[in-house]
């Protein structure tokens, strides 16, 4: 069993109910993970119905497959599982890394052949509001290819260990840290060059 | 000593978290003397925090929860009478 401490263990009870399809605990396990669904459906690239139409096709399949909820994964990652499995055979285009990317020659740059950084951080223009950061940091998530926004979401948002990313969206630790190398840096460098770092005390 | 591109390569990947202690000694090691590398890692844990803060703005609309919470009952009482 691969060890895990971000998500609570759920109850030995309440495994039980859910495994028997207990209507109250399957009703309160769909209500309580709305949220996280509906925000990882976004990071898969889904916007406005067909997010919620994947939400619920997910939740449908635990209803079906609930009797097979073993406990070892906690309830939101075997949910997160179902998910992206729903969105991968909606759209085929949940589409495999590149083994290559331009994001990591854009990252090899900033470093001499010794790999010390000639281009470090920048330092944030302290004139950028808030809000402004914000709105950039949307249009740069939008700009990520879905995978690695995903990986991206679910390690910094929902908050899963490596392993349950691993889990759920069936990848190796280096596949992983792959797409979240590309992710982190490609947003780094895109807030950065809209002038927006979050190195030091913008509001990022 | 570890260099500038690797400790990126570490943080961004996660893979500090699974490295050797050797690795992980030398990674701390050096963020303590490598004002960039600490810049890095900063900007990285900002970058966390704030995509948690935009992310919170993604709330389900009240109407759909009763619909999914429907669906789910719907297919319940299926299961059961099935």
């Amino acid at each position: 069993m691969r060890g895990s401490t971000t998500a609570p263990r759920e109850a030995r009870e309440r495994i039980d109910a859910i495994r028997r399809r207990d209507p109250a605990a399957l009703e309160a396990a769909a209500r309580e993970n709305l949220g996280p669904l509906l925000r990882a459906a976004r990071a898969a690239g889904l916007t406005g119905d067909d997010a919620y139409d994947a939400v619920q096709a997910a939740l449908l399949v635990f209803v079906e497959k609930a009797d097979q909820f073993d406990g070892r994964a906690s309830l939101r990652t075997w949910l997160f599982g179902i998910l992206f499995r729903k969105v991968a055979e909606r759209r085929r285009a949940f589409v495999r890394e590149e083994a290559v990317d331009d994001i990591e020659a854009v990252v090899a740059a900033r470093f001499d052949a010794r790999g010390q950084w000639i281009r470090p951080p920048r330092a944030p223009d302290a004139e950028l509001a808030a809000g402004l950061a914000m709105a950039a940091l949307e249009e740069c998530l939008e700009r990520l290819p879905e995978r690695r926004r995903t990986a991206f979401v679910l390690r910094e948002v929902e908050q899963l260990d490596v392993d349950e990313v691993c889990n759920v969206l069936e990848v190796t630790r280096n596949n992983l840290g792959v797409l979240l190398f590309r992710a982190r840096n490609a947003l780094r460098e895109c807030l950065e060059s809209k002038g927006i770092e979050g190195s030091a005390d913008v509001a990022l | 000593m570890l260099r500038c591109s690797e400790v990126v390569e570490l943080l961004a990947t996660d893979g500090w978290r699974h490295a050797p202690p050797a690795r992980r000694l030398s990674l701390g090691l050096h963020l303590t003397m490598c004002r960039h590398c600490r810049a890095y890692r900063r900007a990285l844990l900002r970058l966390g925090a704030a995509a948690r803060r935009l992310y919170e703005t993604v709330a389900v609309d009240p109407r759909q929860t009763e619909r999914l919470v429907g669906a789910v009952r719907q297919a319940v009482e299926r299961a059961s009478s099935g």
